[in-house]
């Protein structure tokens, strides 16, 4: 907890911030999550600097047309900041935003702070903030929403091997021809990966070959063809009604 | 009685394990599981993060086979039951019709501890029980996806489920209460990030050890190999020396009734179970 000297100096900014002639209403709203945002305590926030809203200089110019899209799937403007979402969320530790901060920036239209933020990479979509919310805000919902959507956008995912395990997961259902075989995986995301030589180093690669090694000798990794299905042409059609491959990723495919 | 079940893609993989016991112990009760013919894969965390339509056709498909073959489904899988009840909600809504898939609808999908530990069953499994698991404590962990979130799942009692503890009871075995039953594992992100397993799962371990069990109770193959799996990794970034066998709850109840397999489905799990199970008198 605020043992990096560098959130000492961006919570002095922050102050400064928030007390600028130009700290409009709304705008010492979004300053004070961030500010609650460098208070707590994990241990992966050095990973990244955390992201700061582009409102700490300038008045938030708000825009309703995310929370607009959004409206099939749920209503973000319900929300009242109550962050009970927050509260009961386990993965707070390693996000950059909590939940309720991405509600309130999708409200308040932040595309480009949602869409890149670690916070929706790293949910681990255990639903107990959607359970839980007073509002009926489908929060695990949104945070889907921003993935698909940041992976329509063609940018970078702050969470790299998140976004491959996904991906890879998809592919192989799809190179199977319908069930997932998980060695095929494994080595789909690896060959993605492409850091093989860096795990190695790092040992992580032993690691994961003793792994498959105890599961081998145990009988619980059997490598053999994968089942295709007598309804693998249905499971096309899905795919292909996905768009999955028409996005920017595209070139990804294997 | 005579249901549909869905194993689920890691039940002819790496969890083979608990596809046995489920076998075993269906023999042992009055219970025929007719593997849905054709079924695909759910597409799980991936297709619900990243692509909305294969998050609900892959399932959608899985429920019409079901309704074709005219039972109730049961799914071992808890995420697998979960995303098969989106579904099952999205082809009654609004976003049906786009699906491509009719679904007549008339059956109704289980997740496999809820179908086992229905009244009947459980009145049912008490006379059977020929070695009660005595002195054995335990906790339950259900995990998120059985139970949450309730408008999918339509579980009432998501916060604090009790199945597991029931069932427990009639095996013999003394279940322990603890607030970190449908607590996450975060099992999607075992193999992008394995250091949030770390911190999430070893959280687990202390909270089930103050408790004061001896091991862990769960009925989905995630969870078991999330809490099994790295439990030496654990252990050894922690400094700690942590015991607690993951048991699938088919396991515990292969060995009250005395199923003669209970060692070999036993032998699949990385925290061996055998030197518990020899300290409470049950040696093989
Ligand atoms: S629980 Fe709901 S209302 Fe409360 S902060 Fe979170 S999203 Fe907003
Ligand atoms: S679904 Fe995601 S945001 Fe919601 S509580 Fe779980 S981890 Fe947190
Ligand atoms: S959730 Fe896992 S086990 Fe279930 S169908 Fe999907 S991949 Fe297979
Ligand atoms: S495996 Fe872990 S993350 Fe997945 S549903 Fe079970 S508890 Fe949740």
């Amino acid at each position: 907890m605020l043992a990096c000297p560098l959130s000492w100096v961006k919570i002095a900014w922050l102050m400064v911030g928030s007390l600028s002639p130009t700290a409009g209403r709304k705008n010492l709203y979004v300053t004070e999550n961030v500010l609650s945002l460098n208070v707590k305590g994990g241990n992966d926030n050095h990973e990244r600097g955390i992201m700061m809203p582009t409102t700490l200089t300038e008045p938030l110019e708000p825009s309703f047309s995310l929370a607009e899209r959004l409206a099939g799937l749920t209503s973000v403007s319900a929300c009242y900041q109550c962050k009970k979402c927050s509260a009961g969320c386990p993965l707070t530790f390693a996000m950059d935003f909590y939940p309720d901060q991405v509600i309130r920036l999708a409200l308040l239209g932040q595309e480009a702070q949602v869409l890149g933020c670690r916070t929706i990479w790293v949910c681990s979509s255990c639903e107990t903030c959607t359970t839980r919310c007073p509002n009926n805000i489908d929060i695990a919902g949104v945070m889907d929403w921003l993935k698909e959507a940041a992976i329509a956008s063609g940018q970078a995912s702050p969470q790299p091997q998140v976004t491959r395990f996904h991906q890879s997961f998809l592919d192989t259902v799809r190179l199977a021809g319908g069930r997932l075989s998980e060695p095929l995986l494994l080595g789909l995301y690896q060959w993605r990966c492409g850091g093989t030589l860096g795990k190695l180093k790092s040992g992580a690669l032993v690691a994961d070959l003793k792994m498959a090694w105890e599961l081998a000798r145990r009988r619980r990794l059997v490598p053999r063809l994968p089942h295709r299905l007598k309804g693998v042409e249905e499971i096309k059609a899905m795919f292909k009604k996905s768009h999955l491959y028409e996005k920017s990723e595209t070139q990804e495919k294997p | 009685m005579n249901v549909s079940y869905y194993p689920g893609c890691s039940l002819e993989g790496t969890a083979i394990d608990y596809a046995a016991s489920i076998g075993g112990i269906s023999s042992l009760l009055d219970l025929t599981l007719t593997e849905l013919e054709d079924w695909n894969c759910c597409g799980a965390t991936a297709a619900h993060s990243i692509n909305h339509h294969l998050s609900l056709a892959l399932p959608a498909r899985n429920l019409a086979l079901a309704a074709a073959a005219g039972r109730d489904v049961v799914v071992p899988c808890a995420l697998c039951f979960n995303r098969l009840k989106v579904a099952e909600k999205a082809l009654q809504g609004p976003e049906g019709a786009n699906l491509g898939i009719s679904y007549p609808g008339g059956i109704k999908v289980w997740d496999l501890l809820d179908y086992l530990t229905q009244d009947a069953y459980l009145k049912d499994l008490g006379p059977k029980v020929v070695r009660p698991l005595a002195g054995l404590k335990a906790v339950g962990y259900y995990g998120c996806m059985v139970a949450r979130p309730p408008a999918v799942t339509d579980k009432k009692d998501s916060e604090n489920p009790q199945n597991l503890e029931r069932l427990l009871k009639v095996l013999g075995a003394e279940p322990l209460d603890w607030s970190f039953k449908t607590d996450c594992c975060g099992a999607g992100l075992a193999v992008a990030r394995p250091d949030i397993i770390d911190t999430l799962v070893q959280r687990l371990y202390e909270r089930a050890l103050r408790a004061g069990a001896d091991c862990l109770v769960v009925s989905c193959q995630m969870c078991q190999a999330n809490l099994d799996m790295p439990q030496k990794r654990i252990s050894q970034k922690f400094g700690q020396d942590y015991y607690l066998p993951v048991f699938y709850f088919t396991e515990l109840m292969g060995l009250a009734l005395g199923h003669p397999d209970v060692k070999k489905w036993l032998a699949g799990h990385l925290v061996d179970p055998l030197p518990l199970l020899e300290k409470i008198g049950f040696g093989f």
